[in-house]
């Protein structure tokens, strides 16, 4: 069936249908997302996790269309404030690129400049968009680093990025980031490389950012416990698809896909000292060819006949989404998503 | 020479301390120096993981190294098998060397890329003396404990995935059958499923082979699964150890508190009180007068402002450096 509703669903800030993205490398093509559905309500914080490769950030960039074009095919829509992204001239997507929708990532350095101060970076970012006077952006700035907890702004303002730990380098990123009020902020992998402690202060920040300025969040991590404690819904991926989204809670109350399944039961709990932990056989796959079986079956303890057809996406409970042929017989309480 | 060996543990220090000099400064006649780890005392008893976990920069790294005299300590007495090889030079190591092994945190950098498996582990057999055969012998076994398959060893690191790696690391490092072991952050670049496997296979090892470990982490519930003791560092000092259940359940320094409180918990309905500490973990170079956790603690005193506070048993080798316990 043709989708030409360039509206996303009700309620959806942004809807991501059947995206694929394939991409030419010296040793071949690289089937890295083979349809992707996801959808991110509006406000909401929606967490993306599944192992390295599989596509989170990929998915991630081509939201952006941050690609190089000529090393990568893309189909599919991507839905987002009444346009389809995918469709947009360059012009067009420029003035969508952190204004509407900013992202943040793991290493603030990689996009901070050394030699320029930090204040005058968020500054810049605010003149280019908005087309402001100084006086105007650098009130601005001073605003947004107290709100992003950079304290005292008028002493960090002037500092360069060197002279900034980690924690509060991400902090200026995500102040740039939010400068020009974006509908969605993508965060990709925001805290891996810091300490836990910082961690906590960074999703903190995020949290409360997101409910102050109605803002989503795509949050990118391989953590589990990010997804418990700031994520209101979440979408597992797998070899380049969403095996499974749901409510935050229902992923840990009622993990239905085997792979889901199996990456919450190899986390280390607290009172098991000793106790042999879960673990997923071999390692996912490599995405040189497309095939039609369900891409997880090669590891897969419940694998049967039927996971030779790749499994369709079906509705399991309300907002309970699972792509899994064995899940869908033993864990549907709903009705089927496609018919 | 050696106390009685059946009850020496198999490494002890003490009062380690390794400081290292900063670049000179601007305007500035004496360099300063960074002390990275700042009177440590610990020991390890045959057939025990002893864990050591903080955030980066709190002297996990180092500490590791001083205890393998990698690099020597500034001040402090190290003990291996009851043997003081406080201070020894490289030469005189030498017959301590295949006793100890270390085992890193990042698997593709441990081999080097143009050599075959079968060659990396070879080579350490044959550095030590080892026979052919009884080299080649001794391979075959580990790879059957590792469980890999013996065609792996003809593959190059670049065939491999980071888990299958990190267990031929493991292997290498008992070609020697070695009497201690450092495996700093082993899992710490690991996805989980992988860090599962990996963890399972040091309890297995552990269990089978008896073997005595200093596993460094940065992860709370990592070192409590698998440790059968944890020192909590913080700016180069141990702030809390003891036996790790008895630790894990009733934790008492401030800043493991907090740092457990940190952790973000892979279960919605757990109901916590949540620890949030303020600021950035500041350098070993100034460190604060008093304890050294004062900048940042949330029940700091006067009293932590003027004194540092030295661990204090607090009853079956708990033990705890704070003022207020
Ligand atoms: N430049 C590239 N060349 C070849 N393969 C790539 C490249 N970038 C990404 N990939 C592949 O695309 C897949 C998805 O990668 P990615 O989105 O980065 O995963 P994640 O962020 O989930 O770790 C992986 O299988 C990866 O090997
Ligand atoms: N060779 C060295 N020269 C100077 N400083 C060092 C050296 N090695 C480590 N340090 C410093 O010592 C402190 C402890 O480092 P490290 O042991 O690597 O910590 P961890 O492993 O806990 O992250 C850090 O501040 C680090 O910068
Ligand atoms: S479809 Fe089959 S192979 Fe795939 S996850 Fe479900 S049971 Fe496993
Ligand atoms: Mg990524
Ligand atoms: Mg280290």
């Amino acid at each position: 069936m043709a989708h030409d509703r360039t509206n996303a669903a009700p309620g959806a800030l942004l809807e991501i249908r059947d995206l694929k993205v394939d991409l030419m490398t010296v040793r071949g093509i690289v089937y890295a997302l083979d349809g992707v559905n996801l959808t991110v309500g509006a406000g909401e914080i929606h967490g993306v996790v599944g192992e390295s490769g599989c596509g989170k950030s990929m998915t991630a960039k081509s939201i952006l269309r941050l690609h190089d074009p000529r090393r990568c095919r893309t189909t599919g829509e991507i839905l987002f404030e009444g346009r389809d992204l995918n469709r947009l001239s360059r012009r067009e997507m420029e003035k969508v690129r952190g204004k509407r929708i900013s992202m943040i990532f793991q290493d603030p350095m990689v996009s901070l400049n050394p030699l320029i101060c930090v204040g005058e970076q968020i500054a810049e970012t605010i003149r280019q968009h908005e087309g402001c006077s100084k006086g105007v952006s650098r009130q601005r700035t001073l605003q947004l680093l107290s709100q992003v907890g950079i304290m005292p702004p008028e002493k960090r303002y002037g500092q360069y990025p060197f002279e900034l730990s980690g924690g509060l380098q991400q902090r200026v990123m995500i102040a740039i980031a939010i400068a020009c009020n974006p509908a969605l902020l993508i965060a990709d992998e925001p805290t891996t490389a810091l300490d836990v402690t910082i961690q906590a202060q960074v999703l903190e920040l995020l949290k409360r950012l997101s409910g102050e300025m109605a803002m989503s969040i795509l949050l990118i991590t391989h953590n589990f416990g990010i997804v418990a404690e700031v994520c209101d819904r979440v979408s597992v991926m797998y070899a380049g698809r969403v095996v499974e989204t749901a409510d935050a809670r229902t992923i840990f109350r009622n993990p239905c896909h085997p792979y889901t399944r199996g990456l919450i039961d190899s986390i280390p709990r607290p009172g098991a000292r000793g106790e042999a932990l879960h673990t997923i056989p071999g390692a996912p796959p490599q995405l040189y060819d497309r095939s039609d079986a369900c891409p997880y079956m090669a590891r897969c303890p419940h694998a049967a006949g039927v996971c030779d057809a790749r499994p369709e996406a079906v509705e399991v409970e309300p907002g309970h989404i699972v792509s899994c042929h064995i899940a869908a017989c033993h864990c549907v309480k709903g009705g089927m998503l496609h018919g | 020479m050696a106390e009685n060996l059946r009850e020496s543990p198999v490494i002890r220090a003490e009062h380690l301390k390794k400081y290292f000099p900063t670049d000179k400064e601007f305007l500035r006649k004496s360099s300063r120096v960074l002390k990275a780890v700042d009177d440590v005392s610990l020991s390890i008893e045959k057939g025990e993981i002893m864990g050591i976990v903080g955030e980066s920069g709190c002297g996990k790294s180092t500490l590791g190294r001083v205890l393998l005299n990698l690099t020597p300590a500034t001040d402090g007495k190290l003990f291996f098998q009851g043997d003081d090889i406080t201070g020894l030079n490289p030469r005189a190591m030498k017959p301590y060397r295949p006793r100890m092994q270390m085992i890193f945190q990042n698997p593709f950098a441990s081999f080097n890329p143009k050599q075959r498996i079968a060659r990396a582990l070879w080579e350490v057999g044959r550095v030590h003396g080892m026979s052919a055969d009884a080299a080649r012998a001794r391979i075959g076994e580990l790879m059957d404990m590792v469980h890999l398959p013996l065609e792996m060893l003809e593959r190059s690191p670049a065939e491999l995935s980071g888990g299958q790696l990190q267990r031929l690391a493991i292997a290498r490092a008992l070609v020697l059958n070695p009497d201690f072991i450092v495996a700093d952050e082993p899992v710490s670049a690991l996805d989980v499923s992988v860090q599962a496997q990996i963890l399972n296979l040091i309890m297995e090892l552990r269990a089978r082979l008896h073997m005595t470990m200093l596993f460094i982490s940065h992860e709370m519930t990592v070192v409590e699964h698998i440790c059968d003791r944890v020192a909590v560092m913080y700016l180069g000092r141990i702030v809390e150890t003891g036996p790790t259940e008895a630790l894990f359940s009733n934790l008492m320094h401030p800043y493991a508190q907090a740092l457990v409180s940190a952790i973000p918990r892979a279960d919605p309905d757990e109901v916590k009180a949540r620890i949030v500490l303020e600021g950035d973990i500041p350098s070993a170079i100034d460190l604060p007068a008093g304890c050294r956790f004062s900048s940042r603690c949330p029940r700091c005193t006067e009293e932590c402002l003027r004194s540092e506070p030295e661990l204090v048993d607090t009853g079956h080798g708990h033990l705890v450096a704070c003022h207020h316990i």
